[in-house]
This record gives C-alpha cells, structure tokens and sequence, in this order.
C-alpha cells in the first residue's frame, strides 16, 4: 500500500502545475529540473518517495495513476503537460489504457 | 420571511462550453442545450432575487490541506474560474454578485440545526458555479449564495447528510426575515468518470443515471439515500458522487418528486436536469 502522505505531495505537485502558470511553464522546460525544485521547497507534508518522485520526472500519468493520484486532478494534469506534444484524442485513449491496468486504486490521503 | 420559489438540480460538465458555443449545436448535445433552456425559462418564471447553488469545488481552492465537508460563501462579489479552467476548458473570467446577508441568514440557521457550516469571506468561484449560471441566468445578474460540498476527497459526508444539509438550507430560508424570493440550484452528474479506464466514451453506468433519475422523479429519498455509497457512486463512475447535490435539493423539496426529471444523453455522459416548481 502506498504512503498515504506521499499520495498528498503528488497530488500538492500536480495541482500546482495544473494552477499556477510558473510551475507550468517551468515544468514543461525541465521536468526533473522542475521537480528538483519544487522538492527542495516543499514542506515535510509533501515530501516524495524516489517513486513518485521518477514518475514525476517523466510525466508518466500511467504510474501516477497507479501511486493513487487523485484522478480527477492527474487527468487536468496529464492534459496540461501533454497536449499538444500529443493530441488530445490520442492522450485520452492511451490514458484509458494505462489506467485499465491499475482499476480504481485507493486514492485517499 | 422569505420565500422558496424554486428549485434546481443540473449538470456543470465544462466541456460544454466550447461546443456549444460554436456556430452550430452538435447534434447529440442538443438535448442537453435543451435541457438548459427548459430551467433557464423555469427560473426567470419563477423571478428568484437570489440563487442559492450547491456546488463542489474541484480541488482548486479546498484542497487536502483544509478540506470543508460544507461551507458556505459569504462574499458579496465573487470572482470566478481559476487560470486552468481557462487554459482546459476556455471558460471566462467573471465576477458574479454575492448575497452576503442571506448567507450570514443560512450559516447560523445552519448551526442551529446542527449544521456546523464551514464558512469563507475570501473564495473564488470555480466552474461547477460558473457553468450552470452561464446558461441557466447568463447575464449573471442574480446574487448568489455558494454552498460548497465535499464530493471529491474521500471519505464524503453521507448521502443522509446530503438530505439533512438540504433540510436546514430549506428551514433556513424560510426563517430569514430578508424577504427574499429565493431559488436553490445544485450543480452536480450522473454516472460520470474523469480521468479513469472509462473517460470520455458517453455515460459509465446507463442503469445507474435511469434509476437516479427516478429517485428524482418519484421523491424517493429512502431509496436514493440506501443506494448511494461511496462504492456504488465509485462503480458508476470516479466522479460520480458530485450526484450527492441532488440529495441537498431533495431535502430543500422535503422529499418531494420532481415535477421534472430527465437526463439527456450525449458523447460525454447523462446530463442531469431536475426542477421542483414551486407554483
């Protein structure tokens, strides 16, 4: 099972990409960059197993999803960091797939 | 006292916006077009001077760091949509008014009941607000009371508290002596899934938005109350517990059945649309 802290520091990184147009903007020029960052800043509330902090750093919504990313906010998140470098109907369709392996994990904090 | 001149139960999916804002209505959202317009004639019948609108925050501005099960808006001009709603579903920045008296009148009418409302001076409006206003009242020109509900961050309050919070928002209009013609909207789906295995391909659960649709019709609270778990909303769709709305307008209606009920198919789910007339 995962940390149920950790499920609230993705979900605290996500919704700040998906808010806040620096973090956006400085994600997408440099994940891991972004994301070195936005850990050195974060309070103990929100820190990162090396797990989710990877799959951060790749924007990978398929492992995300499965960490018990709260869906709702990974998909805005997903959409946000993706499109246009893929498009929309191709990014729900290979969402829909990746999330069909995991089912409905627990996404409570 | 003031008055109950109506009540209101529908959808606030944003990818509406967009596409219905075309130039030509696509064919399968006709009908929830439709379904907008029907309420929006109900309500300007029904002359409401201020709309109280049940509503969940996207985990925009209540979040996992101070989570309210119910809280009420007290501001008396209220900005509305966040740079992501703007940036995910093209919506616009608008301010609506605020009924800053009548939200005083339902938080401590609430607190007598039993009904510790959290409350905010300070809050914006996201789109589960914005979107059935930009239809149902678009010149955006009625104040508001938000009362927002927690149905995203489990665990959720119970379906019965839902009903129960509905009752005290009833009894609380009723009492204020602000002699206000005062209408209830809740914002809410149906089966619906974002960001799941089952996204963006029409309604999850067609039996499920049928038989909430008839708890609806038929005011058939025990029923709808029994039904509605967390598990059951989760099956029928990973959002779809923003239907626990509709219990709050269950309990504004004391049980009683809709004089309206529908839910109009489309690409993206069932859209809900509920309406208590009130003459």
């Amino acid at each position: 099972m995962a940390d149920v802290v950790s499920i609230y520091a993705i979900n605290h990184f996500m919704r700040d990409v998906n808010m806040e147009r620096d973090c956006h903007r400085a994600y997408l020029a440099d994940p891991p960059g972004f994301v070195a960052s936005w850990v050195a800043a974060a309070g103990p509330a929100s820190a990162l197993t090396a797990e989710e902090r990877a799959a951060l750093e790749r924007r990978d919504y398929g492992a995300l999803y499965g960490l018990g990313a709260h869906p709702y906010l990974l998909w805005s998140f997903a959409e946000a960091v993706w499109v246009p470098e893929i498009t929309r109907p191709e990014l729900v369709e290979d969402y829909r797939v990746k999330a069909r392996a995991h089912g409905y994990p627990d996404c409570a904090t | 006292m003031s008055e109950l001149v109506g009540v209101y139960g529908t959808t606030h999916n944003p990818l509406l916006w967009r596409l219905l804002g075309g130039e030509s209505v696509p064919a399968d959202l006709r009908p929830t077009l439709d379904g907008f317009l029907r309420l929006r004639e109900s309500i300007a019948e029904a002359r409401p001077d201020v709309l109280v609108v049940v509503a969940t925050d996207h985990l925009t501005q209540w979040f996992y760091d101070n989570m309210p099960s119910f809280l009420i808006g007290k501001e008396s001009t209220i900005p509305a949509t966040f740079w992501n709603e703007e940036r995910e579903f093209g919506l616009p920045q608008a301010t609506l008014k605020g009924d800053r008296d009548l939200a005083r009148d339902l938080l401590g009418g609430g607190m007598e009941r039993g009904i510790d409302f959290a409350a905010s001076d300070d809050f914006r409006a996201d789109h589960s607000i914005l979107l059935p206003l930009l239809y149902l009242t678009p010149e955006l020109d009625i104040p508001i009371v938000p009362v927002f509900t927690n149905c995203m961050a489990p665990p959720l309050p119970k379906a019965s508290r839902f009903f129960e919070v509905g009752t005290a928002i009833r009894q609380s209009i009723l009492d204020s002596p602000l002699d206000r013609r005062v209408a209830v909207v809740a914002s809410g789906h149906l089966a619906t899934e974002v960001g799941g295995p089952r996204h963006f391909a029409g309604s999850p659960d067609r039996a499920f938005d049928e038989e909430a649709v008839g708890w609806m019709r038929d005011g058939d609270v025990e029923k709808a109350i029994a039904s509605l778990t967390y598990d059951r909303m989760r099956d029928a769709g990973n959002v779809t517990h923003q239907f626990l709305n509709f219990l709050v307008t269950m309990g504004v209606a004391e049980g009683a059945p809709a004089s309206y009920a529908d839910g109009a198919h489309s690409r993206f789910a069932t859209s809900p649309f509920f309406e208590w007339r009130m003459s």
